[in-house]
């Protein structure tokens, strides 16, 4: 496979201006420049994206017309995000491919600042020959009738525990919580059984964004009476901002701090709060880690915490549901897109269909710990590490954050009440805010209350 | 008449540089910043593609937000016990350092200075590292045998508050040592042999006669402290919850956290009032002299 795909597309166009190099004189300033702009994310001591792109871009056979760019951007998630849609107005700034978490793709997509694919798609012959590609991963970048990204992971969450703390505090390695009671009685043994182990650990607070969301509170909220429909609902497509269940869910993080069974506030509510929980799983100082599947990736050789054992010492169990009907999981991933702005969008799409050639997404997607989104039987050593079999079973059942445009706005304000529960309000004053938060936001018209 | 016409259009001339450099990077970026606040200016979303003028729903948002009202008070906490602390506490070292030519005027300066000249980014973390769980201040308590305070999510605002005042202090005492050292010391000796104690040559002596550099200091101090928002942003990021969420800080979200570019606008005019009306009670003052 690879390789030689992008012979079969006929947008040789794009490449034209190049021509002058043909020559073998020197390059010169007549190359064509892609840039991609990314956020390299903190799972792994090496930059693998680069790493992928890199050698992407040496196996291209456009490589000697074509100038690659790379526009790393270090920074949070949240801020990432925003620094990219500021980015995506401008023309000279934009570049021509960009990492887009799927959240915020709607959103993005409906300000203008994503290129359609569509015209693309068709000489995409992964995308099309009904194999390679899995196919309920390309809902995430499909709006309005269009496709405005590459799907390039894909994940599911659950709760990531450290078995020798649980047999210390006498839970038992076996132990499986199956409702929100079990799983808190659970940290009350830890925490009385085990000096100096934290039971609990979720991210939290405004300043992890969409991790705080998503990883964090939807995990406890979409286990609540309400479900599926408890932030948005479905059915009367209105954005809940009061329920029995929001209040339940905020009770459920205010009990989780209040008691103390949480690590301290500055470590949960910094934004490098994963890395603190992945340290003190390794130490045995941690307990319970409501985290996503890609954890793992923190682990293994290569990542930020690597710890050879992990695989024996770690169990990867689904989050109960409040009142123990069952568990609950959340999926997500991130995507490549072009921005509208992008002078080079044809040049850019053939990049990016080699980016998803087999070996060369292999680098990207075993170091991100992620579920890839791509068939990657060929590569058999990606399902064989530790808990990947347990993610993908949890994705049968995965739950998906709402289709919304206004979803990345509410996001922000979903993790403001995830902190203001934690912190400074009670759990009915934390919905208040949430909800005249939201109502400002989408209008009172597209609001409901449970 | 034709020549003073002539020395007008000399004058003319010559502001017309500042003229325009005032007109392009602060009149026009101010124009920009009043429209804007009239229109749905988004970051992102379907509102990001089309700007529309809305009239004053972002001000008629503003009234109702609960988190603009808590703000503002927040906003004016801060500012009043930072000026307060800043110029007391300037005023005080300042004095102390007319007399004692060594030790305190060798030692205190130039470690006051320190924490005003560093960049904003440094003081803010250094302000962090004293505060912060496992920072000095804990190590501190904890040598002396007390318990470890968690003061940046138990008391967010009294720590950026004595941070702040640690940081803008050398202002004031510099400010106040020159208008000090402009005391004529005949006064200060007239009122000695009248009999006046310490205090009272304080109270009814000096300060009576640097009153004006009080206000103009005060006045600078208020501005100075209205707007910080990168000192604040540092070390709490408005948190925990909102517990440090002043005026700049809360425009800042709104606008690039909340992808409201409009409204966080809006916010900053709010801002922009509150700065005005101490302005104007600056100047009546001074015009009162």
């Amino acid at each position: 496979m690879g390789g030689g795909n992008s012979g079969t597309t006929d947008n040789g166009s794009g490449t034209q201006e190049a021509a002058p190099g043909d020559s073998g004189e020197t390059a010169g300033g007549d190359k064509q420049t892609i840039t991609i702009t990314y956020h390299p994310g903190t799972v792994s001591k090496d930059d693998f994206v680069e790493k992928m792109l890199t050698q992407t871009y040496e196996n291209w056979d456009k490589k000697d017309q074509v100038e690659l760019k790379i526009n790393k951007i270090d920074a949070a998630d949240s801020d990432y995000l925003t620094k990219l849609q500021l980015l995506m107005q401008d023309a000279s700034q934009c570049g021509d491919i960009v990492f887009e978490d799927t959240f915020q793709l709607t959103s993005d997509a409906a300000a203008g600042y994503l290129a359609k694919l569509d015209d693309f798609l068709p000489d995409f012959e992964k995308w099309n020959d009904g194999s390679s590609f899995i196919e309920a991963t390309k809902a995430a970048t499909y709006y309005n009738g269009s496709y405005y990204g590459i799907p390039c992971s894909t994940d599911s969450r659950g709760l990531a525990v450290n078995k020798d703390v649980l047999e210390a505090a006498g839970l038992g390695a076996d132990w499986k919580p199956g409702s929100w009671a079990e799983l808190l009685d659970g940290c009350r043994q830890i925490k009385k059984n085990c000096a100096d182990v934290t039971p609990f650990w979720m991210t939290i607070g405004k300043a992890n964004g969409e991790g705080a969301s998503m990883n964090g509170y939807e995990m406890i909220l979409y286990g609540t009476a309400d479900g599926n429909d408890s932030l948005f609902d479905t059915k009367e497509e209105k954005w809940v901002v009061s329920s029995e269940s929001i209040k339940n869910a905020n009770q459920f993080v205010a009990t989780l701090f209040d008691e103390g069974l949480t690590g301290d506030y500055s470590e949960m509510l910094d934004t490098g709060s994963d890395g603190y929980a992945c340290d003190y799983l390794r130490q045995g100082k941690l307990g319970i880690y409501l985290t996503g599947s890609w954890f793992p990736a923190n682990f293994q050789t290569g990542g930020s915490y690597e710890w050879p054992e992990f695989g024996e010492k770690l169990a990867f169990l689904p989050m109960p549901t409040e009142a123990g009907s069952g568990s609950i999981t959340m999926s997500g991933g991130w995507a490549w897109s072009i921005p509208e702005k992008s002078a080079n969008k044809e040049i850019a799409f053939e990049f990016l269909m080699e980016m998803m050639e087999q070996e060369n997404y292999y680098i990207f997607i075993d170091a991100n710990g992620n579920l890839p989104t791509i068939d990657m039987s060929e590569f058999p050593q990606l399902f064989e590490k530790p808990f990947m079999g347990d993610a993908r079973n949890m994705l049968n059942e995965a739950l998906f954050r709402p289709k919304n445009e206004y979803y990345s706005t509410v996001s922000t304000y979903i993790a403001q009440m995830s902190e203001d529960a934690a912190t400074s309000l009670d759990a009915q004053g934390a919905m208040d805010t949430y909800k005249a938060n939201v109502t400002g936001v989408v209008g009172e018209e597209n609001t409901i209350e449970h | 008449m034709n020549k003073s016409r002539k020395k007008n259009r000399q004058i003319y001339v010559f502001m017309a540089p500042a003229l325009a450099v005032m007109l392009v990077f602060f009149m026009l970026p101010v124009a920009m910043a009043i429209f804007y606040s009239f229109t749905n200016l988004a970051l992102t979303g379907s509102k990001a593609s089309n700007l529309e003028v809305i009239g004053f729903a972002n001000y008629i948002k503003i009234f109702k937000d609960p988190a603009v009202k808590d703000a503002i008070v927040k906003t004016l906490v801060f500012t009043v016990a930072c000026v307060a602390g800043q110029n007391v506490l300037g005023f005080a070292v300042a004095y102390f350092m007319q007399d004692t030519k060594t030790v305190f005027r060798r030692i205190i300066g130039p470690v006051l200075l320190a924490a005003w000249v560093m960049p904003e980014v440094v003081s803010a973390i250094c302000t962090y590292s004293v505060f912060t769980d496992k920072g000095t201040l804990n190590v501190i308590i904890q040598a002396l045998g007390f318990g470890k305070i968690s003061w940046l999510y138990k008391y967010p605002m009294l720590s950026i508050i004595l941070g702040n005042i640690w940081r803008g202090t050398a202002y004031s005492m510099m400010v106040y040592q020159a208008a000090l050292d402009n005391v004529p010391g005949e006064v200060k000796e007239a009122s000695r042999i009248d009999g006046a104690g310490r205090l009272q040559a304080i109270g009814y002596v000096e300060l009576p006669i640097i009153k004006n550099t009080i206000m103009t200091n005060a006045m600078l101090t208020t501005l100075m402290t209205l707007g910080s928002f990168g000192f604040i942003w540092i070390i709490t990021g408005g948190g925990p919850g909102n517990a440090t969420t002043t005026l700049p800080v809360l425009m800042y979200l709104k606008a690039f956290k909340n992808y409201d570019l409009g409204y966080g606008t809006a916010i900053s005019m709010v801002l922009l009032l509150i700065s005005a009306v101490f302005g104007i009670i600056y100047t009546r003052q001074s015009e009162g002299d």
